[in-house]
């Protein structure tokens, strides 16, 4: 379930900031990747700097893709089995304690990750000498910024599911789709 | 006991409704914390970064942009138009078109989603017309539309071969064989129902002319794979440069030579892409913790001796992965089936001798029949919403078609030069 269109004002931006960095960061990938396969086809020599560049950003869009597939619901669930056989409070239960779990192991990796990257921080990479913890800065950011969209959506759930009946069909969602890959 | 918890939480985790990511970490959290097994968190989430690392995952996000790119307007029904001249004539030859439209299509999008929607929407209905029962036309989309993640390039083939170190090209060259397998024995099951059906036993011949033509309006698309694929098995290019020379070359195609797609669509098309593919990076990266886990506590190997209490024979290991899939593909899609299975599959393939490349062209095949197995089968949803048949309805229907497919399974899985011989020669 999309929640994007229930969100306030500020989460609304938080979410566009994060679709314009995937746009820009995807758009720089292809623009890198393609840009080193030619010249070394053609002029036979590539970007030293480029592989650490597009680590960097590809470890940036996965984490933020994260958060963004968090705000839209599209994180890949098997959903069928409760849905068939579990009466509607025991789901709505066990939603909740799910929903807990996530909460609990998002602080987790949010906790770790700053520590990993701040001990990474002094090391610096081969070529552009960038701070490696700055590239594993992205696991921490990714999920702090998931765990904004989860406690929202958590919160719409338990004390204004209203919001949701009006405003979202369970079939509305215009972001990622893992039919893509299928 | 600890496989035993593993194994117990994971499933318990995933079922009950938890997203797979969160459910793979906690799966690989909670047995240290429950049974002391002392490693420290940081080394744990420091191999869920390092899973998402490898700048050839970059790859994944630019192969789904191709596809969308391929998918969109006016692609599908020049492949349509170029299948129907070239199968229209046979009996059961609309379906067949069904099948081999799929085939190429499968080559371009490297999807069977896309797939079986870009073909469904327009034969399902032609179908029907002709005579064919609708349930059969939906599940022959359906079923039709998975050879597009055996025929490279495919993306759970792409992920298999990321995640399990498996050259990529060997398996792109290893899944022709089995896709154009499958492919004949739809078409086969066409040929029947075509024929004793009495609803479509064949028509004229198209002129040579006419074959032609069609062929020139699908060239441009065509020549998509041949690019990918080409510069992949001559070495001029890594799989995640041929992806994003696929993305140039979707944009100029679509933009300047079929005018199907509108540059302005290009920044949602570019956010939707990297959403769906850090849906699965964050899984790999989750999957890579898990791995790490399951090689410590040696999991492989009681596995392995778990199998040669029954037999020391592979055929007997194959069959377990057959058996393990099939039903995990009842509920699974296909990367998280490939995602679970291949940390725990691969080593104890090696052990009984089994090539990996041959192993992972067995589980995509696996995944594929998962697709249009119920209760939870992508492409049969989706003929479903074509078509406007029940799911259950649709699968009633498709008995011939999962005869053909399990037949041509087998075929894939007991006969290994059946993918092993492409490699052989082209290497």
């Amino acid at each position: 379930m999309d929640f994007r269109p229930i969100y306030p004002v500020g989460l609304v931006w938080l979410s566009k900031l994060i679709d314009f960095a995937l746009m820009a960061g995807g758009a720089s990938i292809v623009i890198l990747v393609f840009t080193n396969a030619s010249l070394r086809g053609f002029a036979g020599f590539d970007l030293a700097w480029s592989l650490e560049v597009t680590a960097f950003l590809l470890l940036w869009v996965t984490f933020l893709g994260c958060a963004a597939a968090v705000a839209r619901g599209a994180h890949m669930r098997v959903t069928e089995i409760v849905e068939t056989l579990l009466p509607q409070t025991a789901q709505l239960w066990l939603t909740r304690i799910i929903d807990v779990a996530i909460i609990v192991l998002l602080i987790s990796l949010i906790y770790t990750g700053y520590s990993i990257s701040s001990h990474t921080w002094a090391q610096k990479t081969t070529v552009l000498y960038w701070p490696v913890g700055l590239l594993y800065a992205s696991m921490p950011v990714g999920m702090a910024l998931s765990l904004i969209f989860h406690l929202y959506n958590v919160g719409v759930e338990i004390f204004a599911p209203h919001l949701i009946k009006d405003n979202l069909s369970p079939h509305h969602n215009d972001g990622a789709d893992l039919e893509d890959l299928s | 006991m600890t496989l035993l918890f593993v194994v117990f939480v994971f499933l318990a985790s995933v079922f009950l409704g938890m997203p797979l990511v969160w459910a793979i970490l906690l799966t690989a959290v909670l047995p240290i914390i429950v049974f002391d097994l002392g490693f420290p968190l940081q080394a744990l989430y420091l191999n869920f970064i390092g899973g998402v690392e490898p700048n050839h995952f970059i790859a994944i996000p630019l192969f789904i942009i191709a596809g969308e790119l391929m998918s969109r307007g006016g692609v599908g029904m020049r492949i349509i138009t170029f299948a129907r001249a070239a199968f229209g004539f046979m009996p059961g030859g609309l379906g067949m078109v069904v099948v081999g439209a799929s085939m190429i299509f499968g080559g371009i999008s490297g999807s069977a989603i896309a797939d079986s929607a870009a073909i469904g929407s327009v034969m399902i209905k032609n179908m029907a017309k002709q005579g064919y029962d609708k349930g059969f036309s939906a599940g022959l989309v359906a079923s039709a539309g998975t050879i597009g993640i055996i025929i490279p390039p495919s993306i759970p083939m792409l992920i298999y071969g990321f995640v399990g170190n498996v050259s990529v090209a060997d398996l792109f060259l290893a899944g022709m064989v089995p896709g154009i397998i499958f492919g004949l024995f739809f078409m086969g099951v066409c040929y029947y129902v075509g024929k004793t059906s009495g609803c479509d036993a064949g028509g004229e011949r198209v002129s040579r002319r006419e074959l032609w033509n069609s062929f020139i309006g699908t060239a441009p698309a065509l020549f998509m794979p041949v690019l990918i694929l080409g510069g992949i098995f001559s070495g001029w290019v890594t799989p995640t440069e041929a992806a994003a020379l696929a993305v140039v070359y979707g944009l100029a195609v679509t933009i300047f030579v079929y005018r199907d797609f509108n540059i302005k669509d290009l920044p949602k098309l570019l956010v939707d892409a990297f959403v769906t593919s850090a849906v699965v990076m964050v899984v790999i990266g989750a999957t890579t913790v898990l791995g790490w886990l399951i090689t410590l506590e040696q999991m492989p190997q009681i596995l392995v001796a778990f199998v040669q209490e029954f037999s020391s024979s592979p055929w007997m290991f194959l069959l377990l992965v057959n058996i393990v899939l099939l039903v995990l593909g009842l509920v699974l899609d296909p990367v998280p089936a490939i995602l679970l299975t291949a940390p725990l599959f691969l080593p104890t393939a090696q052990a009984f001798g089994v090539d990996p490349v041959h192993l992972g062209v067995i589980m995509t095949c696996n995944v594929a029949v998962g697709l249009f197995t119920p209760p939870v089968g992508a492409t049969l949803y989706v003929a479903s919403r074509i078509s406007g048949v029940g799911v259950l309805s649709i699968a009633r229907k498709m008995a011939l078609l999962y005869i053909a497919a399990i037949a041509a399974l087998l075929l894939v899985t007991y006969v290994p030069a059946v993918s092993m011989t492409m490699v052989g020669v082209f290497n």
